[in-house]
């Protein structure tokens, strides 16, 4: 699914703990912290009984789903004995809290079908994911920046005409679209289709892993682009108008040092939330990308657990990607605090 | 929070804000796609198309864009502009009522949890913690399957997605308003919650929504195409955009007029929006008039 | 000047991504592609289960099926040929089946093969704990006696003759006693065919290695991968990229891309069939003029064409070779409007007005949501309108097996015997004769009559009469069969597919 896209603004998002934080700066900081790895805990929790209820919504259940039309053929004892391996034969509470009490523990069960742990899964997917989203990040937030810039040079003209065109192309391509061109087309003029071969890890060969992200992460990469660079060129636009913009003029400073310095770090807050909201997402897993490129990431092994209607993997899973999610937004706050200037004068 | 205390001025009047909109190019070429958009899907709801949509000549299948067929015919031999055309309805549809709803629900929550604060913030932002971190498409099986297939199910499960992020982008605002001196001094002065809220917070909440809305127009156009891709969305035999494209995915190799003439619909649609809304947000906010 | 500065700024930055972009590809080396004798086959979904008897995802199936043995096997022709065991004879009326089972054979571990293996793979098949989905097909086994290593009698409640075929298919696989006991094989395959479990790594590949001491002699690969690669036009551009030798293609669009650089697609009729289920127990489908006026409006050759591009055969109920139905043998061969208007007549819908709530699988297989949009067109001159429902598979299938629907686009197993594939349907007891929806005391005396006929002619004329009472009552419409593709490289020699979607000729398989 394509990732929701937000635009922000320099004073959107800004979340009020970040901005309120005094003068005493550490013991603050301590505080707010424990306060939001607190919250972080109430977050995960409610993600644990959505999915679950969610899961339970979904018509079909673990034997339908393992067995396909031929369920139909299995007595009322063979059903019985399945719904009792697969513990669909417990009551709502039962299932919830022995899953939720074994992840507590650090047990994130096990796939009843294929008898793969799901730890040992999630452990050879997220790293795939992970690698995917920050190449895709990187390139997206370097090129969203770079026409951003382009484009909010100047309002309204020839280059701000360029940038947002591209941007917007950049915007209403499908990435299923873009990617099926990409394979199909490069495999049929070069003979070049890295992603047939064996999925390697950087570790393993670093040249073949880098051949295997490049299309991927462009595909995914245009897409964070596009939110990147309007995000860039409203908040450029906004900030040149801002008073402290036109002293820094008016007091003779060269204009890079105003562009970097001024425009650009103060800019930098709704990008960096930007580019963080895009990271969460891309870690969410690019279900569609990662099926045409073969990506063995997060993505698919959760997509794949829903079809087989596997509760635990796609119970677990999900919460190991929400946590992601938490982690991400907890070190975009603390960028925040690093760049945003109000926080940094105190 | 300088920015935000000088775009406290009074509201500029209606037709200002129109003619800035005319005066800026994104706002004029984005008017004039948004336009076209717009009309072909009311000819749709007018039937007024060559062929009808659904309608197939087998014996016509797969042929290319010529006099008879202006953009081709599909596997079934149905017109594709025709198709076209019927799918920028559905599209636009889904897209508009799905973006109403969380536009609507997520802002008032977003204005209120920053308005209010307290335990109705923290329970706001978590709830909407709780569906950011949340796999869409899981999500969406578990809507559709629950209310059953159908465009408006497909709106709502698009809706509920989106709703964190108005909740959110809303809320920013809001919190930077509160402490602002002229509110400060309007609760004073005894003005009322809903007087200071509606008089001073939401017209400034409003251009942040606005960019917000038309972005994720195109964001709700393409995600509506991953969920007929599933099975989630518009229901065969009529069409979407979405649906189009990721139907002839396949056959483009070979028949390219099935994928190109829906893509480059949604490609007018969502730069038509896009442009629109910059050139609102640009009207709309008086501390850029002078740009 | 400030712009240029910007200017200068952005183009920095653009250099660097591309510098970036650039590095990935520059530090490229050689690729390695498959060498030696291992051939690697892209599909689009991976094993879902590694027990054998539970199966029933065809690419469980095919894996499986090069790993494990049985006791009889089919040949390409689909007729039953020795496997582990090497005679068979049916005494006692057809209520006693002794197999002579092949010596000098050895599991994939090393342990010998003998009649133990048999009965208590067998028998955990009968185990209603297993959950193992072939025990239907096994039910008339009363008692299985091993009187020697060499020797395996199984003791039937009543005549089956089909019960041979059935004793072909990968769910009634042998399996080891001692891995039953121990559960092993559910991390660790082990059985006796040409190909030996290596490793598994999920949604990425499968690899198997020659089974040393396979007992139908040396097998030419050293090994096969399976790869997983979801999409099936990345699988053709994998092939094309040379990253794979085969690749398992159902969508003959995507078919039809591959073409040139010594790449060949091996076309084959499969034995599952395309239909349209209706559920004859819901009104107005009880009524026989209803469904006939059904069978006379819909044109099998314009949905084969719309949906498939035109590759595939019309057919009737029985897929399989040897019994196959004469598709001309049905009411209206032909599509006839003006009949199909005169049976809604009679049936007392003149006018139509009838809706049947239709569910349509989407992602299992390419042809399904065109199916349905061609079948719905076709069906709306006679007044009836398919109300489409489109699922993903999940909540297909429990709507399917609740019999949760009026009308059925659906892809069904083909079995080589007819009683197998038709018994659990069309007959009063079958357990899936709800989803049927029609039985008959006509259908369940001729299935009877078949269980108990060794004779294959007699057979033959037992199912030719089911496939005309099924057609003339209008029971089902029963529309193409399609074919699965196999796009090899020219590399790749001596390969047969099967119309079960087997894939064992790859132990006879080289690449050149």
């Amino acid at each position: 699914m394509t990732e929701p896209i937000i635009e922000a603004s320099a004073h959107h998002l800004v979340d009020d703990d970040v901005v309120i934080a005094g003068g005493r700066l550490p013991r603050f900081l301590r505080h707010w912290l424990v306060a939001r790895l607190g919250w972080s805990i109430v977050t995960l929790l409610g993600v644990s009984i959505l999915v679950f209820l969610v899961l339970r919504v979904v018509p079909g259940n673990q034997i339908d789903a393992a067995f396909g039309t031929e369920a139909g053929t299995l007595t009322p004892a063979q059903h019985a004995a399945l719904a009792h391996y697969y513990g669909i034969d417990r009551s709502l509470w039962s299932q919830y809290f022995s899953w939720i009490g074994s992840v507590l523990t650090g047990n994130l069960g096990l796939a009843l079908n294929t008898h793969l742990s799901v730890a040992s899964m999630t452990g050879s997917a997220l790293p795939v994911t992970v690698e995917l989203a920050v190449l895709a990040t990187i390139f997206g937030t370097v090129t969203g920046v770079a026409l951003g810039l382009l484009a909010s040079s100047r309002p309204n003209g020839v280059r701000d005409t360029v940038g947002q065109s591209i941007g917007l192309l950049a915007l209403s391509v499908p990435g299923f679209v873009l990617g099926t061109a990409i394979v199909t087309i490069v495999a049929a003029k070069f003979n070049y289709f890295p992603n047939g071969g064996e999925y390697r890890a950087p570790w393993q060969n670093l040249s073949e892993n880098a051949q295997q992200m490049l299309f991927p992460a462009l595909v995914l990469g245009i897409a964070v682009a596009a939110p990147v660079m309007r995000t860039t060129r409203s908040a450029m636009i906004e900030i040149a108008s801002r008073d402290f913009v036109r002293t820094a003029y008016g007091k003779g400073l060269s204009p890079a040092r105003v562009l970097l310095r001024h425009e650009l770090g103060n800019a930098s807050i709704p990008i960096v939330t930007m580019v963080g909201i895009q990271f969460g997402y891309l870690l969410g897993g690019a279900v569609i990308v990662e099926q045409i490129f073969a990506l063995p990431g997060i993505g698919r092994q959760v997509y794949q657990a829903i079809e087989d209607r596997e509760y635990a993997v796609v119970q677990s899973t999900v919460l190991v990607i929400a946590a992601a999610f938490v982690l991400v937004n907890l070190l975009t706050d603390l960028v925040y605090r690093r760049i945003d200037p109000r926080v940094r004068e105190q | 929070m300088s920015a935000a205390a000088a775009t406290l001025v009074a509201a500029p009047r209606r037709s200002s804000w129109f003619r800035r909109l005319l005066q800026s190019p994104s706002g004029r070429i984005g008017l004039v796609l948004t336009g076209l958009v717009v009309l072909a899907a009311l000819a749709a709801v007018a039937h007024l198309w060559p062929y009808d949509p659904v309608a197939q000549h087998p014996l016509d299948a797969l042929q290319g864009p010529s006099g008879k067929y202006w953009l081709g015919t599909d596997q079934f031999g149905r017109d594709v502009f025709s198709r076209c055309m019927e799918g920028t309805k559905s599209s636009l549809r889904v897209a508009l009522v799905a973006v109403a709803l969380a536009s609507s629900v997520g802002t008032i929550a977003g204005i209120a949890a920053g308005f209010f604060g307290g335990v109705l913030d923290a329970v706001v932002m978590r709830l909407a913690d709780i569906l950011f971190a949340f796999p869409a498409i899981l999500l969406a099986l578990a809507i559709v399957s629950a209310l059953g297939s159908g465009w408006f199910n497909t709106a709502i499960a698009i809706a509920i997605v989106y709703v964190p992020i108005f909740a959110r982008v809303a809320r920013g605002p809001v919190l930077a308003l509160r402490d602002v001196d002229y509110v400060r001094a309007g609760r004073v002065l005894g003005f009322s919650s809903p007087r200071l809220l509606f008089r001073h917070i939401l017209p400034n909440v409003a251009a942040v929504v606005i960019v917000q809305v038309t972005l994720s127009l195109s964001w709700a156009i393409l995600t509506e195409s991953s969920l007929s891709f599933l099975g989630l969305g518009t229901q065969p035999p009529e069409a979407s955009l979405g649906l189009m494209v990721s139907d002839s995915r396949a056959l483009a190799a070979s028949y390219w007029w099935t994928l190109v003439a829906p893509a480059v619909a949604i490609t007018i649609a969502i730069v038509g929006l896009n442009l629109l809304g910059d050139g609102l947000r640009d009207a709309l906010d008086p501390t850029r008039a002078g740009d | 000047m400030r712009r240029t500065r910007i200017r200068r700024l952005v183009l920095v930055a653009l250099c660097l991504s591309l510098l970036a972009s650039s590095a990935l590809v520059g530090s490229s080396s050689a690729r390695t592609t498959a060498t030696g004798g291992t051939l690697v086959i892209g599909r689009t979904a991976d094993v879902n289960t590694l027990d054998p008897q539970k199966a029933t995802a065809f690419q469980a199936v095919q894996t499986l099926g090069l790993i494990y043995g049985t006791l009889v096997q089919l040949d390409s022709k689909l007729n039953v040929v020795p496997g582990l065991a090497t005679a068979w004879k049916f005494t006692d009326n057809s209520q006693t089946l002794t197999f002579t089972l092949r010596s000098r054979v050895k599991f994939q571990t090393g342990a010998a093969f003998s009649s133990a293996d048999v009965a208590a793979s067998l028998n955990r098949i009968l185990n209603p704990a297993t959950g193992a989905v072939s025990r239907a097909n096994l039910s008339d086994i009363q008692s299985i006696s091993t009187p020697n290593a060499r020797t395996v009698v199984l003791h039937l409640a009543d005549p089956d003759v089909p019960i041979l075929a059935a004793l072909a298919d990968l769910n009634t696989a042998i399996m080891s006693a001692a891995d039953i006991q121990s559960g092993s094989f559910t991390t660790h395959p082990n059985g006796t065919g040409p190909f030996a479990f290596s490793s598994w790594t999920p949604n990425q590949s499968f690899k198997l290695v020659r089974n040393k001491t396979y007992w139908g002699g040396k097998v030419p690969l050293a090994g096969v991968q399976f790869r997983v690669i979801p999409d099936e036009t990345s699988v053709v551009s994998a092939l094309k990229a040379n990253q794979i030798q085969m690749g398992l293609i159902s969508d003959p669009v995507v078919a039809r891309q591959v073409k040139g650089g010594g790449l060949k697609v091996l076309p084959q009729a499969s034995l599952s069939y395309h239909t349209l289920m209706l559920n004859d127990r819901h009104a107005p489908l009880d009524k026989l003029y209803v469904r006939l006026a059904i069978q006379c409006a819909i044109n099998r050759k314009q949905v084969l064409g719309s949906a498939a591009l035109g590759e595939g055969q019309v057919t009737g109920p029985i897929t399989s070779p040897a019994y196959r139905s004469d598709p001309n043998a049905r009411p209206c061969p032909t599509p006839n409007l003006a009949k199909a208007k005169r049976f809604m007549k009679a049936a007392g819908y003149p006018n139509g007005g009838i809706t049947l709530h239709t569910i349509v699988e989407t992602g299992e297989y390419a042809t399904a949501v065109a199916e349905a949009q061609s079948v719905q067109a076709q069906l709306a001159p006679i007044g009836i309108n398919l109300d489409l429902q489109t699922l993903d598979s999940g909540t297909y299938v429990s709507r399917w097996l609740a019999a949760d629907f009026d009308a059925a686009i659906a892809l069904n197993g083909g079995r080589v015997d007819p009683d197998t594939m038709y018994t659990r349907y069309f007959t009063s007891t079958g357990n899936l004769n709800k989803v049927a929806g029609y039985s008959s005391p006509k259908l369940d005396t001729l299935f009877a009559q078949g269980r108990a006929t060794s004779s294959v002619p007699k057979r033959k004329a037992i199912y030719t009469q089911i496939s005309k009472t099924l057609e003339s009552q209008g029971v089902w419409v029963w529309m193409f069969t399609a074919f699965d593709y196999y796009a090899i490289s020219s590399k790749v020699q001596n390969f047969i597919p099967m119309a079960n979607e087997s894939l064992q000729y790859l132990r006879q398989t080289t690449l050149g």
